[in-house]
């Protein structure tokens, strides 16, 4: 399986468990604490695990919609990669993807971004959506996530 | 079956696209774009969908004839690794002192509460 197809299915399957694709209904779920912190500015989020507990960190600095892709790119790594102890994820200037140092991890990252997107704008409900109203930038702002996030969506889902 | 996209599709997809905004924004027909090239309608229709791989020399007559660069007409290369993830290289990099500061304040932090609870 692809890793796009894996981590839209993932995504799914979180989404039918919590009945919303509410970010904040999605983390309660999953019993993660999530806090805005002060980051150096190319970090945008970090996913932390000690014991059994799962924290989120995520830039504050950042604007609303990006803060809300970084938390569901680290709840990727949360359901996909949780055998990983460490993400730090640094973004290298915008509008690139997301990458750690090591090779390994990189793949990883593209996989978090992916599921992200599955969370944030579900397929089903983007369809629906869509046939109603085709403007990139009305839906992104329903679904409260930047105009590239959506465009790329859409592109993905075969829509654009 | 969620993704079917194959990179060639994508390329002529993504030209497509631009190809029919550039048409859109000149106000014009797909017949005017065929007597540019000097194709049939159905071509361009295809060509705008993606549909049918164009000539590269039909992208140099509308380049030309728009006085554009090419480049105007073909898909970014991060619009490609967006869709294909697998031929994004990654970047070997190091987090700075200043990065790394500021995650392991962030780390301190949670093991200072979490140890608060036990």
């Amino acid at each position: 399986m692809s890793i796009r197809s894996r981590a839209e299915k993932t995504a799914e399957q979180l989404i039918n468990k919590v009945k919303t694709n509410d970010l904040s209904a999605v983390v309660n779920y999953l019993k993660i604490n999530v806090t805005k912190e002060k980051f150096a500015n190319k970090i945008s989020g970090v996913f932390y695990k000690i014991d059994e507990k799962f924290f989120i960190g995520v830039n504050e600095d950042h604007p609303e919609q990006r803060q809300r892709f970084t938390i569901a790119h680290e709840i990727g790594h949360y359901c996909l990669h949780e055998a990983s102890f460490f993400h730090y994820d640094h973004e290298k200037k915008e509008g690139e993807l997301f990458f750690r140092a090591e090779d390994r991890i990189s793949l990883d990252e593209v996989e978090a971004n992916h599921f992200a997107a599955a969370l944030l704008m579900p397929r089903k409900l983007i369809e629906e959506d869509f046939l109603k109203n085709q403007s990139v930038s009305f839906l992104a702002s329903k679904y409260k996530v930047s105009e590239d996030a959506m465009r790329y969506r859409l592109i993905n889902l075969g829509l654009m | 079956m969620l993704y079917t996209t194959t990179l060639e599709n994508t390329v002529y997809k993504l030209i497509g696209t631009k190809l029919k905004k550039l048409r859109l924004e000149k106000d014009l027909t797909q017949d005017d774009i065929a007597q540019i090239i000097g194709s049939s309608k159905a071509s361009i229709a295809n060509y705008e969908k993606g549909d049918q791989a164009i000539y590269i020399s039909d992208l140099y007559k509308i380049a030309l004839h728009f006085n554009i660069d090419i480049l105007e007409l073909l898909p970014r290369i991060d619009d490609i690794k967006n869709q294909f993830p697998e031929f994004a290289i990654p970047a070997a990099s190091e987090l700075t002192a200043n990065e790394k500061a500021s995650l392991d304040k962030f780390v301190k932090k949670i093991k200072t509460e979490f140890e608060k609870e036990e």
